[in-house]
């Protein structure tokens, strides 16, 4: 049985679209929910996770209806994106008060509460109240609070926004484990790479709709296909030109204007960089800066949708 | 039984929040607003007689605003709060009635403002006894100090249901206890009972022979204590029946 299916669900913020006609069906594991800010991931999540209602169409996650269901709440943790937490309350606190409220006695909750604090590697300095801790200790106090009763499924929202590289690995690593373990998890977010190191299977959002399922590889070719600016600054343009046109994957070479950049269009982004950097030694062209700015998934995503 | 364990909890917790906060130094503040008029009145050279200095700031002052602002501040918040600071995202997406949270923080509000306006009640006779050096009755006391807290409880109740529906509750709430309360309580007739500060009047000057001149200033048509306190109980039950089902059936939309 499919642990998430939603059919054409829609939600609406007034006059603002969140979601719209969502098809999409989830057969379990480590799931990613990719796209750009706006694009409806956190709408979606806070259905998952039964906060709010829909205003059309109909979801079921693990076989229920999510809204208002304390049923269904004692199986899922959610971890939301919103940096909100009981400031006067220490970590620990917050924690413990909030697996009372799942059910447990107070004993339990404590020493789950220690548990899961514990395992996304929060152990010091939690004596103070939460408004002292750095943003990351924040994040990982909410997500202590998603998995400290071991849900089945767990719904996170931009889960490592505001963690150092240390804490991305930790973190990434604590969402295997999670997996390999037989837990759902259901992780957004606006990075692709973010997401590949933790799951195969990949959803992508866009202004509210599906725009594409499937495995990290096709999504990965399904963007490359979209064609990138790349914007050199360099000592020898034309001559760095000359041998860049001769790339395959190259679409346009535009020669720069006064003082600007050379513009490239790559229909391969990866395999240019790859080829790039030793003609450039070859040619010696004295390379100041390369950037690529619409390599968000941004425009990747304006791109797919035409 | 899930219901009393959660809003058991809930009020807990919230009152040892709410009773250190700084929402309550406020609300302290402003309850001893009788006690301070009462000292600048007592100060002059020809000031009315003490038990005056009791019964006037009481009536005005005490009920018709302390009471009232102290409820606002405080009641509108048993909700909202949660809302504005984004925390009811955690609480809405546990197994537990949702009408806990509604009930556990009015109890913890209701407890927190009866310590407040009580004390602020008790301070007030004492510094007039202590100033005028004069024996202020306990029948006289009691009720004053009965009716804040029930006073406190039945906004509190009104405010925080109010809470659970409207976005900006404190806005409602102020219209409400200044406007609406203001001209209900002081026009003749039967509308007065519309008001809750007439209930509060109409509890103190029921117990003792000190409230005549207040109870016979214009337009006052106060009933009996017992009246007051059955429309003060209801009012707090309607209030906390209608906040439960309105928690228990809407959505509320946390912004990221």
């Amino acid at each position: 049985m499919a642990v998430l299916e939603a059919h054409k669900l829609g939600r609406w913020y007034g006059q603002v679209v969140g979601l719209n006609e969502l098809t999409l069906t989830i057969e379990g594991g480590v799931t990613g929910l990719i796209g750009p800010n706006g694009a409806g991931k956190s709408t979606f999540l806070k259905l998952v996770a039964g906060e709010i209602k829909p205003s059309r169409g109909t979801l079921r996650v693990l076989g229920e209806e999510p809204f208002a269901n304390r049923a269904y709440f004692r199986r899922v943790g959610f971890c939301p994106q919103q940096d909100a937490l009981y400031d006067d309350m220490t970590g620990p606190q917050v924690v413990t008060f909030l697996l009372r409220l799942q059910g447990f006695d107070r004993r339990e909750a404590r020493r789950r509460a220690a548990r899961a604090l514990e395992r996304v590697a929060l152990t010091e300095g939690l004596e103070r109240p939460t408004r002292g801790y750095s943003k990351g200790m924040r994040q990982r106090v909410r997500l202590a609070q998603a998995i400290a009763h071991d849900p089945e499924l767990l719904i996170v929202d931009e889960p490592l926004n505001g963690l150092d590289p240390v804490g991305r690995l930790e973190m990434t690593r604590l969402f295997r484990e999670l997996g390999a373990a037989g837990t759902h998890v259901l992780i957004s977010s606006h990075v692709l790479h973010e997401v590949e190191s933790l799951t195969r299977f990949v959803a992508l959002l866009h202004h509210g709709r599906l725009l594409a399922q499937g495995t990290v590889p096709e999504i990965r070719k399904l963007l490359n296909r979209h064609p990138r600016r790349v914007e050199i600054r360099l000592r020898e343009p034309r001559r760095m030109a000359r041998r860049l046109v001769e790339f395959e994957d190259v679409r346009s070479v535009r020669l720069p204007e006064d003082d600007g950049p050379l513009i490239v269009e790559t229909g391969d982004i990866e395999r240019f960089f790859e080829r790039l950097t030793p003609v450039a030694a070859e040619e010696r062209a004295g390379i100041r800066t390369i950037e690529s700015p619409d390599a968000g998934l941004e425009a990747v995503f304006d791109y797919l949708v035409g | 039984m899930e219901l009393l364990r959660a809003t058991l909890l809930l009020f807990r917790t919230h009152f040892r929040r709410l009773f250190f906060s700084k929402r309550t130094a406020f609300c302290a503040l402003i309850a001893l607003a009788p006690t301070g008029l009462s000292c600048v009145v007592l100060g002059f050279d020809e000031g009315p007689p003490p038990l005056d200095v009791i019964v006037f700031p009481t009536w005005m002052l005490m009920f018709q605003i302390v009471v009232p602002l102290t409820s606002l501040i405080m009641g509108s918040a048993v909700i909202s709060e949660e809302i504005d600071d984004r925390t009811i995202t955690y609480l809405f997406t546990r197994p537990f009635p949702r009408a806990a949270l509604l009930l556990g923080r009015w109890l913890a509000t209701a407890l927190v403002l009866a310590v407040v306006l009580g004390v602020g009640a008790v301070l007030h006779t004492v510094t007039v006894e202590l100033l005028a050096d004069i024996d202020v009755p306990t029948e006289m006391t009691r009720p004053i100090v009965e009716a804040s807290i029930l006073g406190g409880a039945a906004y509190s109740a009104l405010f925080a249901s109010l809470g659970t529906f409207l976005k900006r509750p404190m806005i409602v709430g102020l219209g409400y206890a200044f406007v609406i309360e203001g001209i209900l309580a002081n026009m003749p007739g039967k509308n007065q009972g519309l008001a809750l500060v007439h209930h509060l009047r109409s509890f103190v000057a029921d117990y003792s022979e000190h409230w005549a001149q207040v109870r016979q200033g214009p337009f006052q048509e106060l009933g009996t204590a017992h009246d007051a306190v059955v429309t003060l109980v209801s009012v707090i039950a309607v209030a906390l029946i209608v906040g439960s089902l309105v928690v228990t059936r809407r959505q509320y939309v946390v912004t990221s």
